[in-house]
């Protein structure tokens, strides 16, 4: 009963969906095939998260810098950020975020904590729960989960139910529980989203419904699970009239996950011929990180050309207190990069080295997956022009644990968005107004605050 | 106002991870007056400098606000709320194979648990699809086991009786165990459902059976431990079969056995002396001993030293599987002291003997008696090692990739063995200790918490206690000379209830431990948590938590009295109203 991937070249002619070599479910079920707008390929969305901030550079360490210059209407990259030079015309650097206010603690305590979610939700984590604690300077303290919904999942809304996944999250080295700090999207207040690390295992979620070696093994595997899922949700149901009031959340976001996972069971074609990426022994293993970074980006590009997802999101590492060895760049490390990101300025050139090595191989990989959507025909451009990536960091700098000052970049939707610029902000412009931008960017006009953190409105100035 | 009677005068209440108020950080919410904190921003001068001795200047811990009110009056018969739990992992795994009779694991094939305290507990967030997902896929690697045989689970032959009769029976013996109740007529209707629609689409008997294993796997009433919400605005009893799956996760981490089912099925669990009886039945299988694996591997953090590994250059010897040995030791000695020894808490900390793998034995230094079984005590050297904290696991976990730290050492012991952690350090402080200078001991290399006085406050509360590590290294090894030097191994706790004052070694610190009430109180309610899966509410739990103390006493502190004291009490009987806390 198991279904056997075959291996299949992802070739330009596959892409552009020649009838031999397009993979369709077999037509024993309906097909809703993937919704095509009037206007092109619609946008993507892709969220990229990386701890622990950048080095800002003050003399003497100018050439650690992660900020690059410019303005406006130019670009030049730092010596950190030099690995995305292919693609300087497409990027939006910004400098100057406000992001304070995600709740619980003072402002340089806990930002691993609470911005973890803060940084794409713009909302606080709930301080009226005692769930969770964590030692604080002057006492304990409590907190649930968060209180907002991540952009990605604001936006899935509005454009995730014309593909087969709303939302697809992954992960890399995320691994140490399920708490508010170590996960950053949020369908709901207080549904967090737990990100899948193993790319095989996150291939095999996204293609394997839909890889028929044999057709007919399909179609009974899909049949059998939908008889099986609807008894689930004749249970989910007969038990959600029963449950606590307290209760009732969490059996109906079981349910409405299980008819998500219906849905997919109804056939969708895909006009695409993926790839598996090998299996990883250990994926959680320190040293696995470079290697698995690389194959979840490969799934995640593969994904939004198939057509499988038009939001998804890339979680590196774990937030509370990063303990990566980055060996393949700080060969020997013995630090993890946490406590690296304290090492600070003051205490002499080794430690701002070793972090700027961190956050350039962070660039490199942002790279990559630039590479790797531009590498993608579609329409009249390539799959990068109609994908936003949106990366950030949850705190400005490290060493300070500041937030106010946080970059963030902007990379493709190249109809949408001017490249090429930096965009330093001074006037402690809330970093929420961003996210009402990439609303708007995806048609949300109506979104006009994001979160509550930010007590003002409107999108950010100048992003245009 | 209600007295809270028979309380001793220095109570701990409650396990609440009480924080001293050292300054590092912000001062809001300080518990510690007396305590230097500061406010807002912290720098040197709004510090309060060291004092030389520990004294009325570090008040003992303090807990939340002493309620104050009657166990003696039937009203105070109540439980913490106590919302819908999912099962962890290792439940799910164990459940799956009592079930079907299996032995896989299926832990890794699902989504991350999250935690009360230290403790895996699903309590709070709901599933995704990323979590349903895995269901999906865990339920068919199951019946899609090459071990799984249809008819070892079944009670009827298809042949003699009927395929579709026999399939009726599997879906009645199945069923309420799969679900630990038993199946309303409606939904034994719904299973045959599922049976009936595999025959009709072409699939065979077996098949047949097999998708009805999987709709139960994936069923929210396996999945989670279902309880019916309180009848009004008190804590109510909950049933028979909601006590049985409380009482059989609790002590083996799975679903009730036979004996147990038949109990809740006649209604004989309403006592506390009949769920007495029942968990000294089940503390006596070895189906508890992985339970207390899970417990000591959690409450101590020791995963962490597979997780983080040891640098082999440092540590040549280090591989994953000494790692795994050295966990095995530690969880291997909380059995043999508990299930299988005197049962004291004080013996966990004290005894000077280990069921060493053969793997360790030279890292320890000794040998195996001649005819040794597995898992036999060994001697260790009591003046090197004595009970859980001298371990070489224990050790590791708490040390960094190739060096020791007097600080994590230090900050393990304050946080998890007395339940009174220090606050993180503020974040512009370097926390990566100097390079050891030649000739430099640990000491000297960390004495800059000692006379800075930004730094003082708080470290005082964690590097003497660190010290009293100085003869084991980061893997564990006990080490006589430390750079050059003879070890140091002076330490001091300050800032404790009962435990203030000087010590040398860890041998010396672990004997201390080992008698102190602070320390009782902070393992009570370490298993407070485990068996409840949820925190614990200083009022609705505290005469639950008050008996189990006295109780506890009364053994001479035996963990197996405690525990059994924990199933027998209010909040583990009852389900207490009102939403997440």
């Amino acid at each position: 009963m198991k279904q056997r991937l075959e291996k299949s070249v992802l070739t330009r002619r596959a892409l552009l969906g020649t009838a031999a070599s397009s993979l369709v479910l077999a037509p024993l079920l309906p097909l809703l095939a993937r919704a095509q707008s009037a206007s092109g390929p619609p946008l993507r969305l892709v969220l990229m998260y990386q701890p622990h901030g950048v080095i800002r550079g003050a003399t003497p360490y100018e050439a650690y810098s992660w900020l690059p210059q410019g303005d406006a209407n130019s670009l030049t990259l730092s010596d950190t950020l030099s690995p995305l030079e292919a693609h300087k015309s497409r990027l939006t650097v910004i400098d100057g975020l406000d992001m304070t206010g995600g709740a619980y603690g003072a402002p340089e305590e806990g930002p691993h904590t609470r911005n973890t979610s803060h940084l794409w939700s713009g909302s606080p984590l709930d301080e009226n729960s005692k769930l969770f604690s964590r030692e604080q300077g002057g006492g304990q303290r409590y907190f649930g989960w968060s209180l907002g919904t991540s952009i990605d999942q604001t936006i899935a809304a509005q454009v995730g139910l014309t593909t087969p996944f709303r939302s697809i999250e992954a992960g890399v080295r995320t691994g140490s529980g399920s708490r508010p700090m170590n996960r950053m999207i949020y369908k709901a207040p207080g549904e967090p989203l737990s990100p899948e690390d193993n790319p095989k295992a996150l291939f095999d979620r996204i293609f394997a419904g839909f890889m028929p070696s044999a057709p007919a093994t399909m179609d009974k595997l899909a049949a059998q699970r939908k008889s099986v899922l609807d008894s689930v949700a004749k249970d989910l149901t007969r038990l959600q009239g029963t449950v606590a009031v307290e209760d009732r959340q969490k059996v109906q976001a079981h349910l409405e996950a299980l008819r998500a996972i219906e849905r997919r069971l109804n056939g969708f074609g895909l006009s695409c011929a993926p790839v598996a990426p090998p299996g990883v022994t250990d994926p959680q293993a320190n040293d696995s990180m470079p290697m698995v970074t690389k194959l979840q980006l490969d799934v995640l590009a593969q994904a939004l050309a198939c057509g499988s997802t038009n939001v998804a999101s890339i979680q590196f590492d774990r937030n509370e207190n990063s303990p990566t060895r980055f060996t393949w760049v700080l060969p020997g490390e013995t630090r993890g990069h946490h406590e690296i990101s304290h090492l600070d300025e003051g205490d002499g050139p080794d430690g701002v080295m070793r972090l700027a090595a961190i956050q350039k191989w962070y660039a490199t990989q942002l790279a990559y997956f630039l590479d790797r959507l531009a590498a993608i025909p579609e329409g009249n451009g390539t799959l990068l022009d109609n994908t936003l990536v949106l990366w950030g960091t949850e705190v400005a700098v490290g060493s300070t644990h500041s937030e106010q000052g946080v970059p963030f970049i902007l990379a493709g939707a190249t109809s949408k968005l001017k490249g090429g610029r930096f965009l330093q902000l001074t006037d402690n412009t809330r970093h929420a107004r961003l996210l009402v931008s990439v609303a708007n960017l995806f048609g949300l006009n109506s979104v006009q605050k994001y979160g509550t953190t930010d007590t003002g409105s409107g999108p950010m100035a100048g992003l245009g | 106002m209600r007295n809270f009677a028979s309380a001793p005068r220095n109570t701990i209440f409650v396990l609440v991870i009480s924080t001293l108020g050292c300054s590092g950080g912000n001062g809001e919410g300080a518990t510690a007056p007396g305590a230097s904190s500061s406010v807002g921003a912290p720098t040197s001068t709004m510090i309060t400098p060291v004092p030389t001795t520990p004294g009325p200047s570090m008040p003992p811990p303090t807990t939340a606000p002493p309620t104050v009110f009657s166990c003696a009056d039937p009203a105070a018969h109540q439980a913490g709320p106590s919302p819908m739990r999912r099962l962890t992992r290792l439940q799910y795994a164990n459940s799956v194979n009592d079930l079907l009779k299996l032995k896989l694991d299926s832990a890794p094939l699902l989504a991350e648990d999250e935690k009360v305290g230290a403790f895996d507990s699903n309590l709070l967030a709901p599933v995704g699809e990323l979590h349903v997902d895995r269901y999906l896929k865990a339920a068919e690697a199951a019946t899609d086991s090459a071990l799984l045989n249809v008819t070892t689970l079944l009670a009827c032959d298809p042949v003699a009786v009927g395929e579709a009769a026999c399939a009726a029976t599997v879906i009645d013996t199945l069923g309420p165990k799969a679900f630990r109740r038993p199946l309303s007529p409606d939904e034994r209707t719904q299973y045959l459902g599922v049976y009936t629609d595999s025959r009709t689409s072409g699939g065979t008997f077996a098949e047949g059976i097999e998708q009805v294993v999987r709709s139960f796997l994936q069923s929210p009433y396996f999945l989670y431990l279902v309880e019916a919400p309180p009848a009004g605005a008190a804590a109510t009893a909950v049933s028979p079969y909601e006590v049985a799956s409380r009482l059989s996760y609790f002590l083996w981490n799975s679903m009730p056995d036979d004996t147990l089912f038949a109990a809740a099925a006649a209604s004989q669990l309403g006592t506390p002396d009949a769920l007495l009886a029942q968990a000294k039945r089940m503390l006596e299988s070895d189906k508890a001993t992985a339970t207390l694996a899970s417990f000591h591997k959690q409450w101590l953090g020791i995963d962490r030293l597979l997780s983080a590994g040891k640098d082999t250059k440092t540590f040549p010897e280090y591989t994953p599987e000494l790692g795994q040995a050295m966990l095995t030791e530690t969880t291997g000695f909380a059995d043999s002291v508990i299930r299988k020894g005197d049962g004291k808490l004080a013996t966990l900390f004290t005894l000077a003997q280990s069921p060493v793998p053969s793997s360790l034995l030279s890292f320890y230094g000794v040998q195996a008696p001649a005819n040794a079984t597995p898992g036999q005590l060994i001697a260790l050297n009591p003046t090197e090692r004595a009970g859980l904290l001298t371990q070489a696991g224990v050790l590791g976990a708490h040390s960094h990739f190739a060096d020791v730290s007097p600080v994590l050492t230090g900050v393990f012991v304050r946080a998890t063995i007395m339940c009174q952690a220090p606050p993180p350090p503020p974040p512009t402080v370097m926390t990566q200790p100097p390079a050891a200078k030649p000739g430099e001991t640990t000491r000297q290399r960390f004495d800059r918490h000692r006379t800075d006085p930004s730094c003082a406050n708080c470290h005082q509360l964690m590097d003497p206690i660190g010290y009293g590590f100085s003869h084991y290294d980061a893997l564990g090894h006990y080490v006589t000379m430390d750079a050059g030097v003879a070890v140091d191994a002076n330490g001091r706790i300050v800032g404790s209830l009962d435990l203030d004052g000087p010590f040398n070694g860890a041998v010396e610190l672990s004997q201390k431990l080992a008698t102190s009430a602070q320390v009782r109180e902070c393992v009570m309610g370490q298993w407070f948590l485990f068996a409840l899966g949820r925190n614990l509410d200083a009022q609705a739990d505290g005469c639950s938590v008050a008996a189990a103390r006295d109780a506890f006493a009364k053994s001479d502190y035996n963990v197996q009295d405690l525990l059994l004291s924990i199933i027998q009490s209010d909040s583990f009987r009852l389900r207490g109203v009102g939403g997440v806390q």
